[in-house]
C-alpha cells in the first residue's frame, strides 16, 4: 500500500500559493469586463477601417495610426476596467473587504496588477494580428517619391509599444482606483487624460516630449536643410516632400529611440505599480521604476535623431 | 496563563474624541457579548481585536501574539474571523464568488477544499439557494449573511462579530444562534450588540461598555443580578425611578432606587443595563 501525504508547505509558500490563486481570479475577472471587449472591438474596427491603404492624407499616416494610435480605445477600456478593479475596496465601503484576512491590501493590489496579464495579452494578440495582416496586405506607405515605400512594416520592437501602453493604463487604473474614493470623476478625468495623451500626439513631436509621450509616433520626421537635393540622399532614406510648413523631412523609423521608449514605458508601469502597492515594497518599486523611466528618457534624448 | 484575548490599558482617540479609555480585559473560550449604547466604543474595541486598528495606548494580545508586529499579526489573522459593522462587499460579485475570493484571502488554497468550505458557510447562513446571485441583487439582510459567511470561513479560533444580527429577520437570528454556537466549539466569539435579549440568547460572558470604559465584566446572570431589588412595576412612571417604560401588559417598569412598598420584580439584563447606563451617579 502506498501512502500519499500532503507535503507540508512553509508559510511563505502558503502565501505565494494564495497570491497566485488571487492573480488567476483577477485575470479571469478582467476578461469578464465588458469595457475591455467593447474597447478591443473599437480598436479592431479602427484598424479595419484604416487598413494598409494608399489613400492616406500624408505619408506615414496609416503606419502611425495603426500602431500605436488605434490602441487608444483599448487603452481607455483597460484603464476603466483597472480603475474599477483597483477601486473595489474604496467604492464598496470605507471598511473594505475582509480586512482581517492574512492577504493584505498590498498583496491584493499585486494580484490586481498581475491580473492585467489578460488585457496585455489581448494587446499582444492584436499586434500579432496587425503584423500578420500587414505582411499579407503588403505594408504601409512611408515617404514621397523618389524616396517612398508602400511596403513598410512595423518591427517587433515597435509592436511592443501598444501592450506596454496597455500595461501603463492598467497599472495607473489600479493605483488611482485604490487612491480615489469616487469612481466616476476618476474615470472621466483619467479617460480624458488618456485621450489627450493619444489625441494630441502631434504636440509631442519635438525632441523632449517625443521621449515622454506614452504613444510615440513613428516614423519620426527630421528636418533636412532647405538646400537638400533629394536625389543625392541615400537610397534607403524615406523623405516627405516640402509643404507650406516644412522643407524636406527624413521619415525615419528610428529603432533605438523606439527601444528606449519601451524601456521608459516599462519604468512608468513600475512607478504606477509601486503607487498601487504602496508601503515599503511599493515605494521601492516606484523608485526602481523612476530610475528605469529616467534611463529610458535620457537614452532617447541621446540617441534620438532630432 | 495565556488568554485568547488580552487587552491592557488600551486607549484610542479619533481626533479629539476618546473612543476607548484605559481599557483592560482578558478572556476567551466563550461567547463574549459586548453591550453598550451608541458611541460606547464597541466597534473600536472589535476593530482592535480584528487587527484592523492599532491602539494609541496600551497593548493588545491575541493568542499571546502582538498584532502590531507584522509577522505576529499575520499569525493572528490566519486564525481570525472578523465581521465589521459595515462589510465592504463587491457589488459585481456573486455571493459564491465573493466568499470564494475571501477564502483565497484567508489562504484556503486547495481549490476543492475551498469550494466545499464556501458552500458550507453559505449553507450555514441559509444562502444555499441564492449563492449565485450578485451581491447588488441581494437584500440588506442577505448581504449581511454573506458577510457573516465570509467571516466564519476556515473555522476561526477567534471570531469577532460587530452587530451580526443587524438586519436579520427572526428566523435568521435563530440561525445566527446556531452559527455562533458552532463557532464557539472552535474557539472564542466576541460579538457586539445593542440588543439585550441577544446577550441571554448567545453569550456566556458579558462586557458592558459606556463612553470607552468597561462598566461590567462578568456573566449575564451576574449582570442581571446587579439590579436585584432595584426594579419594580407600577401602573405609572414613578418619579423616583431613574428610568421608566411601559410594558406589553400595560404596566410601567421602573428602575432606580425604589420607594418603600414598591412591587419589586425579578430583574432582566435589560433592567440592569438601563440601571447602569441611566444612573444619576453615572461618571461623565
Amino acid at each position: 500500500m502506498t501512502l500519499i501525504s500532503e507535503r507540508p508547505t512553509s508559510r511563505a509558500n502558503h502565501e505565494s500559493v494564495s497570491l497566485r490563486t488571487l492573480i488567476t481570479i483577477e485575470a479571469q475577472r478582467y476578461v469578464r469586463r465588458w469595457t475591455i471587449w467593447i474597447s478591443l472591438a473599437l480598436t479592431v474596427l479602427f484598424m479595419v477601417r484604416l487598413g494598409p491603404s494608399p489613400d492616406d492624407s500624408w505619408s506615414g499616416q496609416t503606419y502611425e495610426d495603426t500602431v500605436p494610435l488605434s490602441f487608444l480605445p483599448l487603452t481607455i477600456g483597460v484603464f476603466i476596467a483597472a480603475l474599477r478593479t483597483g477601486g473595489r475596496d474604496r467604492s464598496a465601503n470605507p471598511a473594505g473587504l475582509a480586512e482581517g484576512a492574512p492577504i493584505d491590501g498590498g498583496q491584493r493590489a499585486i494580484a490586481r496588477l498581475a491580473g492585467l496579464v489578460t488585457p496585455v495579452a489581448l494587446g499582444i494578440v492584436t499586434v500579432i494580428g496587425i503584423a500578420i495582416v500587414s505582411r499579407i496586405e503588403g505594408g504601409f506607405w512611408i515617404g514621397d517619391a523618389p524616396r517612398r515605400t508602400d511596403a513598410a512594416l512595423h518591427s517587433a520592437i515597435e509592436l511592443l509599444q501598444p501592450p506596454l501602453i496597455i500595461a501603463v493604463a492598467g497599472a495607473s487604473g489600479v493605483a488611482l482606483g485604490r487612491t480615489f474614493r469616487r469612481l466616476a470623476p476618476s474615470l472621466i478625468i483619467g479617460s480624458i487624460l488618456w485621450f489627450l495623451a493619444f489625441g494630441l500626439y502631434w504636440v509631442w513631436n519635438i525632441a523632449g516630449f517625443h521621449a515622454v509621450a506614452p504613444a510615440q509616433i513613428q516614423p519620426m520626421r527630421v528636418n533636412l536643410p532647405i538646400t537638400t537635393k533629394v536625389h543625392e540622399l541615400p537610397t534607403d532614406w524615406f523623405v516627405s516632400a516640402p509643404d507650406q510648413y516644412n522643407s524636406w523631412q527624413r521619415e525615419w523609423v528610428h529603432l533605438p529611440t523606439v527601444a528606449w521608449h519601451n524601456v521608459y514605458l516599462l519604468g512608468v508601469v513600475l512607478i504606477w505599480s509601486g503607487l498601487a502597492i504602496r508601503e515599503t515594497r511599493g515605494g521601492r518599486l516606484a523608485v526602481v521604476g523612476l530610475a528605469v523611466a529616467a534611463a529610458g528618457v535620457g537614452a532617447q534624448l541621446i540617441v534620438s535623431p532630432f | 496563563m495565556t488568554h485568547e484575548v488580552a487587552v491592557t490599558g488600551v486607549g484610542k482617540r479619533f481626533g479629539t474624541a476618546r473612543a476607548l479609555h484605559n481599557l483592560t480585559w482578558k478572556g476567551g473560550g466563550q461567547v463574549v457579548g459586548v453591550l453598550g449604547p451608541n458611541g460606547a466604543g464597541k466597534s473600536t474595541l472589535l476593530q482592535l481585536l480584528g487587527t484592523v486598528l492599532s491602539p494609541d495606548e496600551g497593548e493588545v494580545r491575541i493568542f499571546g501574539l502582538d498584532p502590531s508586529n507584522p509577522a505576529e499579526r499575520l499569525a493572528i489573522r490566519r486564525q481570525l474571523g472578523y465581521l465589521p459593522q459595515t462589510a465592504g462587499l463587491y457589488q459585481g460579485f456573486s455571493a459564491f464568488d465573493l466568499v470564494d475570493y475571501v477564502a483565497v484571502l484567508k489562504e484556503i488554497n486547495n481549490r476543492d477544499a475551498r469550494r466545499d468550505e464556501v458552500r458550507r458557510v453559505l449553507m450555514a447562513v441559509g444562502l444555499e439557494n441564492d449563492m449565485h446571485r450578485r451581491i447588488r441583487k441581494l437584500s440588506g439582510g442577505m448581504r449581511r449573511r454573506v458577510a457573516l459567511a465570509a467571516s466564519i470561513l476556515g473555522r476561526p479560533r477567534l471570531l469577532v462579530l460587530d452587530e451580526p444580527s443587524a438586519g436579520l429577520d427572526p428566523e435568521q437570528r435563530l440561525r445566527l444562534q446556531s452559527v455562533i454556537h458552532n463557532a464557539r466549539t472552535h474557539g472564542t466569539v466576541v460579538m457586539s450588540t445593542h440588543q439585550t435579549d441577544e446577550i441571554s440568547m448567545y453569550c456566556q460572558h458579558l462586557l458592558v461598555l459606556d463612553r470607552g470604559r468597561i462598566r461590567f465584566d462578568g456573566s449575564p446572570v451576574t449582570f442581571a443580578a446587579t439590579a436585584n431589588g432595584r426594579v419594580w412595576v407600577d401602573d405609572h412612571a414613578d418619579p423616583a425611578a431613574w428610568r421608566s417604560w411601559a410594558t406589553r401588559t400595560g404596566e410601567t417598569r421602573n428602575v432606580g432606587t425604589p420607594v418603600p412598598g414598591a412591587e419589586l420584580v425579578e430583574p432582566t439584563i435589560e433592567d440592569a443595563y438601563l440601571l447602569l447606563t441611566g444612573s444619576p451617579e453615572d461618571p461623565t
